[in-house]
């Protein structure tokens, strides 16, 4: 176990490696300039924008400003932000419990309510049963940010139901976002789980239980669902990265200052050391989670050898 | 059975999908004339303010927009420039030296000034206002050392500062300048000594950046990035007890936040958003439309260095196919009047008898022709020795104005056999570029806080290369002419240079003029004293209603 | 193709996959066929002639009109039209779905989005099939070290947002083009293929048609791509199909992000973005209804189709 865990974390550092290397030349190689000239005021001393780039290290060679940023990583400080000169680890902590509140509920929402809705869709083949099933396929085909702006309009708009405030969390302002977010993990993670349990319902030891008189309900929810979650495990772990990346557009919808809307401001500024600090810092979240996924195969199916699993 | 329920389910989506998206549009429509109330009123079409009538009363919160996340507030650091964030804070937060002065006394060469300061001003942390807080703030902005050139070009010709006492400032500047008093006296926040003292290296980081100390009738109170500012009243000069900026970037949704009574004053609606409040009850029976001329222009510019359009007659011509009308109507909606003058229209810096070049495309043709542009080869495209009339017009994705005007700009020019395409880049990629003069045609709007400005930045030769003249316009006649309106500090006098070169600089075509900006704003009707001006409105003199 | 759910989702992609490609025979400003000044044009809606192009056709002696007269791009300066009040224009008997804001004809800028749409999708899957096979196929025989590399690749590529990667790298390469689109799309979205192809070559490689090719001393290269990938098509045909589904989705989120096809092009994400910037105007639910009922009836479409494709390789049908 010990071995499986420093093995793992041994082959995140290449990962990791790979990921701050791709975000620094992306980031890095794109045209524009975090020093713009203000368009209202007018000039900006050429000499003053020399003196900035060098202050922030950004006339040095690609390579040398890569060793740097490495080298300043490893403990954790990722600079100041070039836009308004603050800590990027300040506006990462600030950004960070709003993501992680929405995302994490988005989360709890989406598989809470997948389970019982993958397993109750499985044993239910009747037209209620297709009808919901037709109903999670129509609505995963509008794009979800339209989703998203018609729950404005309806749940906060003045006009419908005005019950949410337009943008950010305060006030019950969180639930549209999560909701919203929650979406295409409830109608993925529901197929998936149908799928599963179907699968497991199939199989020998199920109807063995069946035929030992254990009821139905016990059969389904216990022996059943217990092999079908595993695969749910996986998304679970492989899904973070698709959550944060849709908090990209939901933040900006619902106004929520979080981290998507951090990494696209930055973008739009050129401002590297936010992006690479959000990049890094999502990363690090996304490989822990797929970690911890792992690790939760072998409590979930003591079968699986985690030495094998690898 | 199966697939009939799916495609019934399927169906009834669809059509909840349709009356969704359907009323979330169309129910917006709210004519007055359904509800049986009469519509908007004369003054609130037209966006005038009515007199002010009562008294004003202290108290209340004010809830306004802010479209974006400042970078700091003190509008020293050059980051910190940007035109809004001047706005939001000299004035309510900190005073320049007009506001906190009692004499000014200017020697007859216009070269020393002599300021007395007012006796018992004090600073929102306690320290009084002396002329050593003067001495501070300007010492960070001349050292060439901090990045504060931004306020430091206006103060170039800067000669030395006394401090005979502690209310008292004199300063002498080396070479006249028209616009040297005036910057020092409005554009420049006093700062306490204190806190913008220490080294270089920690000025980008210094406390008062982001909670701002200065002596204005606003108290800095707290700052949630990317969800508000708050500020509150430091004395009896204003009125309300609370000014909450609330930060909300995307159009649309704060319309719905406006919609739903949630901002007491909007400054800077789209053009459509001012249009669509026009059949809106909410809008004209809860609010007011405020609009007043700003200076502010918007201007295409061709790149003079390339040579498809350093020349006068093809710029000319490509002014005769703007198709001003068209644009008028669809883009601008009627709000934003056609231009021709760099400074100030309506003030005495612009030639009235200079008209803007009206949509002519006969004229345009001859205007090519006599140039050399023919379609010699049949393929539809003019070409003169060999090379088309082809080129990329540069836009910014985020640019809502330019996405709508560029491509019915370019429909006419397609039609006069001008081969022009759009490309898109982002704002940072789009600056960059037009900074590095790598396009052949951009669209940019200038915009100043005053009435008085100096175009030399934006048109004389020497700023081709580093500074704003993006296209490489160059008339020695101009830039005479823009050297002496520099020195020229009798305004009668510095008024006629500037007509004369509003006329060459027209002549040339230097830019493109488009349409003049004004301000389009919403205010509640419980906000009173609300009162226009270049600068924003003084939020001192803004008072509730109960 | 049992279903009727299948046959009607297979039909309407079929009569959407025409109109596509035809887009230029539906929607156009110049004819299908026309006899002016003693020349005949044939299809000049589709060679689109300059010597047509600002020529007034009134006058032809014989004309053949496209159905919808206008262009995706044609905005009020070149169609003349002259209404009282501004664009957005409802729908009427000139525009069949209405305008939008710049006098541009909804169903002319549908049909030709639908091409850009589908092409985006369509090739972006491609690639992403291509490269994850290989990858996946490469990595799943050879083992060992070159595994190992494509395995932290393939992690680095699942573990990083793609929206925050596909934003810095859109907003750098946008060019007029939809192929730096496709292909950093389908350079994004191989990993899933990949790890599919790589589970199934591990447990193909056993197998005996697999020995047997060894042993007669067929190279890897040959083993991997004869032998080993065409028996593991079946479960990445039904990722193909849903991912066609999901990057016609994505293509609309990339155009909210401002980083999508760039406009003027027409495309389903922009022009349901260019409906949401345009939310303010009162009443124009036509630029929002019609893109969002062809994004949705065609991911349905396609989605169906997934669904019929997964039954049919699980083998319960």
């Amino acid at each position: 176990m010990k071995r499986y865990v420093f093995r793992r974390l041994l082959l995140m550092i290449p990962t990791f490696f790979g990921i701050s290397l791709l975000t620094f030349l992306v980031a890095r190689l794109a045209p524009g300039d975090p020093f713009l000239l203000d368009l209202e005021t007018g000039e900006l001393d050429p000499e003053a924008i020399a003196r900035a780039r060098a202050a922030q290290g950004l006339d040095a060679p690609l390579p040398l400003q890569f060793a740097r940023w490495m080298f300043h990583l490893v403990r954790f400080d990722f600079g100041r932000s070039l836009i308004d000169q603050r800590l990027v680890t300040e506006k990462i902590f600030e950004a960070m419990p709003r993501t992680a509140l929405v995302a994490g509920l988005a989360m709890i929402l989406g598989f809470g309510l997948a389970i019982p809705l993958g397993v109750w869709l499985s044993t239910r083949r009747d037209r209620w049963g297709r009808a919901v099933e037709a109903l999670l396929l129509t609505a995963w085909s509008v794009p979800s940010f339209w989703i998203a702006v018609m729950a404005l309009m309806i749940f906060a708009g003045p006009r419908f139901l005005d019950l949410f405030p337009v943008q950010g969390l305060e006030n019950g302002g969180f639930v549209l976002p999560v909701i919203c977010l929650a979406f295409p993990t409830i109608v993925v993670a529901t197929r998936q789980v149908r799928a599963a349990m179907e699968e497991a319902l199939a199989q020998d030891y199920v109807k063995a239980a069946r035929a030992r008189g254990i009821p139905e309900r016990r059969v389904i929810w216990k022996h059943a669902l217990r092999n079908s979650l595993l695969p749910v495990v996986t998304m679970f772990g492989l899904h973070l990265p698709h959550l944060v990346g849709g908090s990209v557009i939901i933040e900006r919808i619902f106004g929520v200052p979080g981290m998507g809307l951090l990494a696209f401001d930055s973008i739009g500024s050129r401002d590297y050391p936010t992006i690479m600090g959000v990049a890094t810092v999502m990363a690090i979240a996304t490989m822990t989670s797929m970690l911890l996924v792992d690790l939760a195969y072998g409590f979930i199916d003591p079968r699986i050898r985690l030495e094998r699993a690898k | 059975m199966r697939e009939r329920i799916f495609n019934r389910m399927g169906w009834c989506l669809f059509l909840a999908l349709v009356l969704v998206s359907g009323c979330s549009c169309s129910c917006r429509q709210n004519p007055a004339v359904d509800a049986g109330v009469a519509g908007p009123d004369a003054d609130w079409l037209a966006g005038r303010l009515p007199l002010e009538t009562g008294t004003p009363k202290k108290g209340g919160t004010l809830t306004v927009r802010l479209p974006l996340e400042p970078a700091g507030l003190t509008r020293l650091h050059d980051r910190f420039n940007e035109g809004t964030m001047a706005r939001i804070t000299v004035g309510p937060i900190y005073e320049t030296l007009d506001a906190l002065s009692e004499k000014v006394v200017e020697s007859d060469d216009h070269l020393t000034l002599t300021i007395t300061l007012k006796k018992g001003i004090v600073f929102h942390d306690g320290t009084p206002l002396t002329s050593n807080d003067v001495k501070a703030t300007l010492g960070v902005i001349l050292d060439e050392r901090f990045p504060t050139s931004t306020l430091r070009t206006s103060l170039e010709h800067f000669d030395q500062l006394q401090f005979p006492d502690e209310r008292t400032v004199i300063f002498r500047w080396k070479k006249p300048y028209f616009l040297a008093n005036h910057t020092l006296l409005t554009a420049i926040p006093i700062m306490p000594a204190a806190a913008i003292a220490g080294p270089v290296e920690a000025f980008d980081t210094l406390p008062i950046h982001r909670a701002p100390i200065g002596t204005g009738p606003f108290k800095f109170e707290k700052w949630e990035p990317g969800v508000s500012l708050t500020y509150v009243r430091a004395d009896d000069r204003a009125f309300v007890d609370k000014i909450v900026f609330r930060i909300v970037k995307d159009d649309t949704a704060a319309m719905t936040a406006l919609e739903k009574g949630e901002f007491d004053l909007f400054i800077r609606l789209t053009p459509a958003a001012w249009r669509s409040i026009e059949s809106q009850r909410w809008a004209f029976t809860g609010y007011r439309r405020i609009t007043f001329a700003e200076n502010a222009y918007a201007w295409i510019g061709f790149n003079q260095r390339k040579p498809l359009f350093a020349s006068k007659n093809v710029r000319r011509a490509l002014a005769m196919l703007y198709p001003s009308e068209t644009i008028e109507k669809t883009v601008d909606l009627g709000l934003e009047p056609r231009t021709s003058c760099p400074w100030m229209e309506g003030t005495t810096s612009c030639d009235p008898s200079v008209k803007p070049i009206a949509f002519d495309p006969a004229g345009a043709k001859t205007l090519l022709a006599s140039d050399g542009w023919k379609d010699s080869d049949g393929d539809g495209v003019l070409d003169r020795e060999g090379v088309k009339f082809s080129f990329a017009f540069l836009i910014a994705a985020q640019s809502v104005k330019m996405n709508k005007l560029v491509p019915i700009y370019l429909d006419t020019l397609r039609q006069a056999s001008i081969d022009a395409r759009i490309e898109t880049v982002d704002v940072s990629a789009y600056m960059s570029r037009v900074r590095a003069h790598d396009f052949d045609a951009m669209a940019l709007s200038w915009a100043a806080a005053d009435s008085l400005q100096d175009n030399f930045a934006n048109f004389h030769s020497s700023q081709a290369d580093a500074g704003n003249d993006f296209l490489g316009y160059a008339n020695p006649d101009v830039d005479a002419l823009l050297e002496r309106i520099r020195t020229e500090l009798d305004p009668t006098a510095r008024a006629a240079l500037e007509r004369q070169a509003h006329k060459l600089i027209f002549e040339d075509q230097a830019y493109l003029f488009m349409g003049r900006r004004p301000s389009l704003d919403l205010a509640k009707r419980s906000v009173h004293g609300l009162v226009p001006s270049l600068r924003g409105y003084d939020l001192a003199k803004v008072w509730l209603a109960p | 193709m049992k279903r009727r759910s299948t046959r009607i989702a297979a039909a309407f992609l079929a009569v959407l996959l025409i109109s596509a490609l035809g887009a230029d025979l539906i929607a156009s400003d110049l004819p299908i066929a026309v006899r002016t000044d003693g020349q005949t044009y044939l299809f000049p809606c589709i060679t689109k002639p300059v010597a047509l192009q600002s020529r007034d056709l009134s006058t032809a002696e014989w004309i053949v009109r496209t159905p919808i007269k206008y262009g995706p791009l044609q905005t009020l300066a070149v169609t003349r039209e002259d209404r009282p009040e501004p664009p957005p224009w409802a729908p009427d008997d000139k525009h069949l779905l209405g305008t939008d804001e710049l006098g541009r004809d909804v169903a002319a800028r549908l049909i030709h989005g639908a091409r850009v749409s589908l092409l985006v999708a369509f090739f972006t899957v491609l690639i992403a099939v291509g490269v994850g096979m290989a990858l996946g196929g490469i990595a799943g025989y050879l083992g060992g070290v070159v595994d190992l590399i494509i395995s932290r690749v393939l992690e680095v590529m699942q573990t990083f947002p793609l929206v925050f990667f596909l934003l810095a790298l859109l907003s750098i390469v946008r060019v007029q083009s939809i192929w730096p689109l496709i292909l950093a799309l389908g350079l994004t979205r191989w990993t899933e293929v990949a790890r599919l192809v790589r589970a199934e070559v591990l447990t193909l490689e056993s197998r005996e048609f697999v020995l047997a090719a060894r042993a007669l001393g067929a190279s890897p290269g040959r083993i991997i791509f004869r032998h080993l990938l065409p028996n593991a098509m079946a479960p990445v045909f039904v990722v193909a199909t849903f991912g066609v589904g999901s990057a016609i989705l994505l293509e609309t989120a990339l155009s909210f992000l401002g980083i999508g096809v760039a406009p003027p092009t027409a495309s389903w994400g922009e022009l349901l973005t260019e409906a949401h910037r345009t939310l303010q105007h009162p009443g124009a639910w036509w630029l929002a209804v019609f893109p969002g009922l062809a994004i949705a009836s065609t991911v349905l479409a396609v989605n169906a189709i997934g669904e019929a494709v997964r039954r049919s390789v699980d083998g319960r049908a």
